[in-house]
């Protein structure tokens, strides 16, 4: 307990980085549960997000307004990146998963390289937007204000999200599609509208994480790496079935990732992989795979 | 003498379900031993369960008086246990030889041989060939599987599953979707298959009582009947499971 | 049932008409079953171009080239260093070493049907092993070269004995996450690895216990290229053999080679640590030419790109691969300086392009050679 309030901030980071993790997270999950495409350029769309904030926030203080409309942007970039995306995969949907990842991890490539020939090679930070950017003080402890939006925010984005999936009719759909793809089609679904706009869905969130994370993470080539990899870890943890997983999977990764830095640096990103691992050796249901004994 | 198979109280079936219920019966070596009853009845589930693609939850299945039960399918494949499907599971980028080649390289041993190019081993690609044209599909041993018509597939499938050099071979209906012609050709090939049992899961009734030594039918996931050909197919029940309560006329003349 | 000209193979010039791509199989990546096939129709062995229509004979190229064609490129190689600067000699050198690591994964994935985003580990532990071994114990290169080999299978054998169990994209998640471990592990081991600054100061290698040290670059090139052209060859081997049918069954049918009696366990583990001993291997060589060795070197990157040059090669084809290699650290490493840097860029817009146009990459480029009966 003692140990708890001694690391109190530490742990509040975790849980503002879980939540940043599941933004990105839920769009990979979706893509992959419902659509079984797993998008490798989903990180560079967090990453385009991330210098879009750059762009309008970077440098001096910046307002709300400038984080408001990066916010905006970034949904208007994620629409526009998911659905080209959708259409980008339908022509490869017939030649299998492999080929899709593919294209996508090409298309990463090609993005993440054109922002740095814009934005050039160095690290950015993104100053916190506003009275945001200050710090304040509970229960005799300060931390720095932004985390806790962040983590209002990203819970925000949980419900909204648990809403849609699991409240609507367009959610019991993608829900239908995951446990059992085939029937679906059956029924005469799985046109392109709800192909792009489930892909559109899930690269919206990724974008908007970008912004939400870049005074946190800021801006940096290779961010898109590491960005993706941790949403393919909170993905197997927290499996492609339901939000919550998802939701419990980032909180657990986040926090392994921010507690492990601080308090055992040297075990950090084992800790993380560790867990991947284990996970896939346990519970392997990604896209409705399983493992197969010797 | 021992059962070539023998199952024995064998439950099973898909998720939480018991499709199957404490089915017992024996096959004897040599045997044709037919499995019917009308649609649900679990006989495609039996099959998968003594193949080991199902998991058992009760009984067992024994191979010549050996317990398989719980051992992996490749472990029974290779104890002579060999299944033909309904739905052919064939290796599309390659031709029928070569499709049965595959099969006949295990039965070899030779899978894990790592020297030596392919097309060296000519005691494999006999084999291959042999069973190719026993099934009779050798004029059309160099095509690709995407070219060949269903009853075709299931001949492949059948040259394969030969090619394992099995005991005890499973049939999952073996004449369904296949021309009167080819059902001809396929009763030609099972006289033909003398050191090996076979056990049968058919719709066609002509068939079964024409070819059988034995019958066991299968009501709802369990046996109802099991016995000879010409006292399974007089006995009430059996009637009834397939036609209902109700009717007088005999199923079979 | 066939619909129009059956079309006949067999016989010395019969190009057969090819499969026809596999259904969309939504339930599985890499799917088994009908469809079969990680990622579309791979080759199995050599098979024709689907461009051919069927019955068309097609003169197959002569045998004489196929055999002497790869010597020709081999003996063009070797005489670089005559005629053109170190740099380009040593980029060569690079070319050949990475050739190794991506024909083992083209083994692993296109031939075995075990996609991995994780052959940068033995790679990576290759390299280190022969850092070290070149630092503590001995400059001459075979013996880093075996120790690396060794590395890198010893870390295939403990990988793989939990790791092959899985299919697909289970697979190819936990290579990712094993090879991240490995990685994270060489950035915190500093005591053994240097940490993030790595290993640096290596000497030259000898080949000869009593040689002289190759400081020229073209030695080192002669070198690599023959060990390349080596475990090249044993990788080709491996693949013609009963062994890489096995292997093609098991990527285009696993459940079927179960019931065909084939534990598919076994295989599946053995080319695993197979292609971690190539990789290793591999690995010595580019320290050898690199002489310094970072956790750079196990970054996701490096695998992401192995894969790429196996989809632009051809998958399954082998050599596709070994050329897909070259191509691969042609445009992301030694043309990036003149591209003001974005070799990145052109990789990635080439490799979608692969992707969409060719999909049986670089290899299905080539007229239909005769099939070669398995």
């Amino acid at each position: 307990m003692v140990w708890l309030i001694d690391n109190f901030i530490t742990v509040v980071d975790g849980v503002a980085f879980g939540l940043l993790l599941f933004t990105i997270a839920i769009g990979l999950s979706l893509i992959l549960g419902v659509l079984d495409v797993l998008n490798l350029a989903h990180g560079a769309l967090y990453l385009v997000g991330a210098y879009v904030a750059v762009q309008l926030l970077g440098g001096r203080t910046a307002s709300m307004w400038a984080y408001l409309l990066a916010l905006i942007v970034a949904v208007v970039i994620g629409l526009g990146a998911g659905t080209g995306l959708a259409v980008m995969m339908r022509p490869l949907a017939r030649r299998g998963h492999l080929d899709q990842a593919l294209a996508s991890l090409g298309v990463a490539l090609v993005a993440a390289d054109l922002l740095s020939a814009v934005f050039g090679n160095e690290v950015h930070t993104v100053p916190a937007p506003g009275f945001l950017a200050g710090k304040f003080t509970f229960l005799g402890y300060t931390y720095p204000a932004y985390r806790i939006a962040v983590i209002l925010l990203g819970l925000t984005l949980a419900v909204v999200v648990y809403l849609v999936v699991e409240r609507t009719r367009i959610g019991a759909l993608a829900r239908a599609t995951v446990v059992d793809g085939p029937m679906v089609r059956a029924m005469g679904v799985d046109t392109r509208p709800f192909v792009a706009g489930l892909f559109a869905f899930g690269t919206v969130l990724a974008c908007v994480g970008g912004v939400m994370g870049a005074p946190i993470l800021g801006a940096y080539p290779g961010l898109d790496q590491y960005v993706l990899i941790l949403g393919l870890v909170v993905v197997v943890v927290g499996g492609v079935d339901s939000v919550l997983g998802t939701l419990f999977g980032a909180l657990v990764i986040g926090q392994v990732e921010v507690l492990g830095v601080s308090l055992l640096p040297k075990f950090a990103s084992f800790l993380v992989f560790a867990t991947m691992t284990g996970a896939l050796l346990l519970r392997p249901r990604i896209s409705r795979l399983q493992a197969v004994a010797a | 003498m021992r059962p070539a198979l023998e199952v024995d109280a064998l439950t099973g079936g898909y998720g939480n379900s018991f499709t199957l219920n404490q089915v017992s019966f024996q096959v004897a070596p040599g045997a044709r031993h037919a499995v019917i009853g009308p649609n649900g009845a679990g006989k495609s589930t039996l099959f998968h369960l003594i193949a080991g693609t199902l998991p058992q939850r009760g009984g067992r299945v024994l191979l010549s008086g050996d317990d398989v039960s719980g051992r992996p399918e490749p472990v029974r494949v290779r104890s002579g246990l060999a299944m033909t499907t309904q739905q052919p599971r064939l290796f599309r980028t390659l031709t029928v030889a070569e499709n049965v080649a595959m099969s006949a390289q295990r039965a070899h041993g030779t899978g894990m041989r790592m020297i030596r190019a392919v097309g060296h081993d000519r005691a494999v690609q006999r084999a291959a060939l042999d069973q190719v044209a026993a099934v009779g599909l050798y004029d059309r041993r160099d095509d690709l599987t995407s070219t060949l018509s269903h009853g075709e597939r299931r001949q492949l499938d059948l040259a394969m599953a030969l090619a394992t050099n099995p005991r005890v071979l499973l049939l999952d209906e073996p004449t369904a979707g296949v021309s009167a012609a080819s059902t001809a050709q396929f009763i030609e090939l099972v006289g033909t298959l003398t050191g090996l049992t076979l056990v049968i899961v058919e719709h066609d009734l002509d068939l079964v009582f024409g070819l059988a030594t034995q019958v066991t039918v299968l009501h709802q996931g369990t046996v109802l009947a099991d016995g000879p050909p010409r006292l399974v197919r007089a006995r009430a029940e059996v009637q009834q499971a397939y036609l209902g309560d109700g009717v007088n006329e005999s199923l079979f003349y | 049932m066939t619909a129009g000209p059956r079309p006949q193979g067999g016989g010395a010039f019969g190009a057969r008409h090819a499969a026809e791509p596999p259904p969309l199989d939504r339930g599985a990546f890499g799917a088994t079953g009908v469809s079969g096939t990680l990622g579309g129709d791979t080759p199995a062995l050599e098979q024709t171009n689907p461009a051919q229509s069927p019955g068309k004979a097609v003169a197959p190229s002569p045998r004489w080239v196929r055999r002497v064609g790869p010597l020709m490129v081999a003996v063009a190689v070797a005489a670089v260093p005559f005629g053109f600067v170190p740099t380009i000699t040593s980029a060569l050198t690079r070319m050949a070493a990475f050739a190794v690591l991506v024909v083992s994964l083209d083994l692993l994935t296109g031939v075995a049907g075990m996609p991995s985003l994780g052959q940068a580990a033995p790679w990576g532990v290759g390299g280190y092993a022969a850092a070290l071994v070149a630092l503590h114990v001995s400059p001459l290169a075979p013996v880093q070269l075996v120790v690396a080999a060794a590395a890198g299978g010893a870390l295939a054998a403990a990988i793989g004995w939990l790791a092959v169990r899985l299919r697909g994209l289970n697979f190819l998640m936990i290579t990712l996450a094993l090879a991240e471990l490995v990685h994270a592990l060489a950035n915190q081991w500093s005591s053994l690895t240097g940490g993030s600054n790595g290993l640096v100061g290596l000497p030259f290698i000898r080949v000869l216990p009593a040689g002289p040290p190759l400081v020229a670059t073209g030695y080192v090139l002669w070198y690599a290229l023959a060990v390349a052209i080596v475990c090249i060859a044993i990788m080709v081997a491996i693949s013609r053999s009963a062994f890489g049918r096995t292997l093609r069954g098991i990527r285009d049918n696993e459940d079927r080679m179960r019931a065909l009696g084939y534990s598919t366990f076994w295989p599946k583990y053995v080319v695993f640590c197979i292609a971690g001993v190539m990789a290793g291997a591999a690995g010595s060589l580019w320290v050898a030419q690199a002489q310094f060795v970072s956790p750079g070197s196990l970054e996701f990157e490096i695998s992401a790109l192995a894969l790429m040059a196996v989809v632009i090669g051809g998958r399954g084809t082998l050599y596709g691969p070994a050329l897909g290699a070259a191509l691969v650290v042609l445009v992301r490493y030694e043309l990036s300086p003149y591209l003001s840097g974005r070799g990145r860029l052109l990789l990635g817009a080439v490799f979608v392009l692969v992707v969409y146009l060719l999909p049986r990459g670089l290899a299905g480029l080539r007229p239909a050679p005769r099939r070669v009966r398995s």
